[in-house]
């Protein structure tokens, strides 16, 4: 279980996350929806201890991950995955080496083993005969899915998506989503999905976090959005087709 | 008006936030050496781009400044003198001295650091800072692995080993454009002449010494300042290009005043 209590995080003047709490259950499907630059990615960034909030708690399993020593944190991070935006893959090793470097640094796993665990990583994105390429041989798709591949590599119990299906084209979009509903369903992870995407909230969570102006101004089933009386809501339902 | 006296002080906060962040980043980098057996490939791989790959840049260099100095040596050596024909010869070896101790102390370091600026410093800037905009070192945090383990200590010990050995090379280059250079420019000048002027330099290993201390803090200078500019980089693509220059030049007057610094120490 993740719980977040009044978060909050700012940036000289510019204030993003204020006093923000929620929790998300083992084995949800969350999706965090809001406007650009509303800090939906920096949110999700403070989940991972890759950011400090100014004050507030964040809860990792019931342990507190603000202000942990880099070892202790670690130890929180074995157990959470993040997919970046454009697949952050390291440009200097092919996809196979891309895909392993977790299970090198989390497992005790032999390199024989590691590599049969990368392939079958590559195999369930649909990359397989792609171990070799270098992420600039890539298209913009095979980047997620391989950034996806090392996510789910290491078999985490939580697993962050920063906009998985921004810049790709909708066959592409909706095939990223099968695959993280698949993912979701098939190896009984908690997912936590950044998206500007009303598709892919609509086909992949359980439930929906819509984050404006530093708060959560809906917190409830994609279905039930449309009942919200949040104006910013209804126009963003709108402006994206869904209402 | 206000933004105009404001600037200054804008400026003195954000040198001094700079200052701590770099003396920071690399007092960790320097703690992270005790990770060394984690990170050995990653230290090897960076002794070979910042070490061998650069040997033809700093022969190919140090050749042509050694060649330089030996032929402004012997022009003015050529030029009146006031010396005496007649004492013209013993003086002559005086000028493998001359060229030793400019080449070993001042050319050889320098030249090798300027050089290494612009190859080493530059690369590394723009790889870290690519890395940090394209979120490769959060995703490398997220895999629980140490950035600054992984990524800024193997440059900074493979720059601190591998730096030293380039300016003996230098040294070695350096002295060979000399000779060559003033024995073909000046024809009383042999060889043997331009030895005998090397070994009358009772400093010749001291003189050494200096330039590969000198080479070291130059490398470490090198690295800290690219390091530390990549891993800080925001803004793009534009800010990878803004942290490389800002690299280049500061690296560049870091080297002139440590040059100066060491060489009041050290002679």
């Amino acid at each position: 279980m993740i719980k977040i209590q009044n978060l909050y995080k700012s940036f000289g003047d510019r204030v993003i996350l204020k006093n923000l709490s929620f929790s998300i259950k083992s084995g949800e499907c969350v999706s965090i929806i809001g406007k650009s630059g509303i800090g939906k990615s920096i949110l999700l960034k403070h989940l991972i201890g890759l950011m400090q909030p100014d004050s507030g708690e964040i809860y990792v399993n019931d342990k507190l991950i603000n202000d942990l020593t880099f070892k202790e944190l670690q130890k929180v991070r074995n157990k959470i995955s993040m997919v970046f935006q454009f697949g952050a893959l390291f440009d200097f090793m092919n996809v196979i080496d891309n895909v392993s470097l977790p299970l090198k640094k989390l497992t005790d796993f032999s390199d024989k083993e590691i590599e049969e665990y990368a392939k079958k990583s590559l195999t369930e994105v649909g990359l397989e005969g792609a171990e070799l390429m270098m992420p600039s041989e890539l298209s913009g798709g095979m980047r997620k899915r391989a950034g996806i591949a090392r996510a789910i590599s290491a078999n985490p119990e939580y697993i962050l998506y920063d906009e998985p299906t921004t810049g790709l084209d909708p066959i592409m979009t909706h095939s990223i989503n099968n695959l993280i509903k698949k993912i979701h369903n098939e190896e009984k992870l908690t997912s936590i999905i950044v998206t500007h995407e009303m598709k892919t909230v609509q086909n992949v969570s359980d439930r929906v976090l819509f984050l404006d102006d530093g708060a959560i101004k809906y917190d409830g089933p994609p279905y039930s959005m449309h009942k919200s009386k949040d104006k910013t809501v209804l126009q963003f339902l709108e402006v994206s087709g869904s209402l | 008006m206000v933004k105009f006296f404001k600037y200054p002080f804008d400026l003195f906060y954000s040198s001094l936030e700079g200052l701590g962040k770099f003396f920071t980043l690399i007092s960790l980098s320097i703690k992270a050496i005790v990770d060394w057996r984690e990170n050995l490939s990653n230290i090897l791989d960076q002794i070979i781009i910042i070490g061998l790959k650069s040997l033809p840049i700093v022969i190919f260099t140090s050749l042509f400044s050694g060649m330089v100095a030996g032929m402004q040596a012997t022009y003015q050596f050529d030029i009146d003198t006031g010396i005496p024909t007649n004492l013209i010869g013993q003086t002559l070896k005086y000028l493998g001295s001359v060229i030793g101790t400019s080449v070993l102390l001042e050319l050889s370091p320098m030249v090798t650091a300027l050089v290494m600026t612009g190859k080493i410093g530059a690369t590394i800037t723009a790889e870290i800072g690519t890395m940090r905009i394209t979120e490769q070192i959060d995703a490398l945090e997220s895999i629980s692995f140490n950035p600054i383990s992984y990524l800024i200590m193997p440059r900074v010990v493979a720059s601190l080993i591998m730096f030293p050995y380039l300016v003996i090379v230098g040294d070695i280059f350096g002295l060979i454009g000399g000779l060559v250079a003033s024995t073909s420019s000046y024809e009383p000048l042999t060889a043997s002449m331009f030895f005998d002027g090397l070994k009358m330099n009772t400093n010749l290993v001291n003189d050494c010494v200096v330039g590969i201390i000198k080479g070291l803090f130059f490398g470490f200078a090198i690295t800290s300042i690219a390091c530390y500019k990549g891993y800080y980089t925001e803004g793009g693509a534009e800010g990878v290009g803004k942290a490389t220059t800002y690299t280049v030049v500061a690296s560049c007057i870091s080297i002139v005043v440590l040059d100066y610094i060491l060489a009041a120490i050290l002679l």
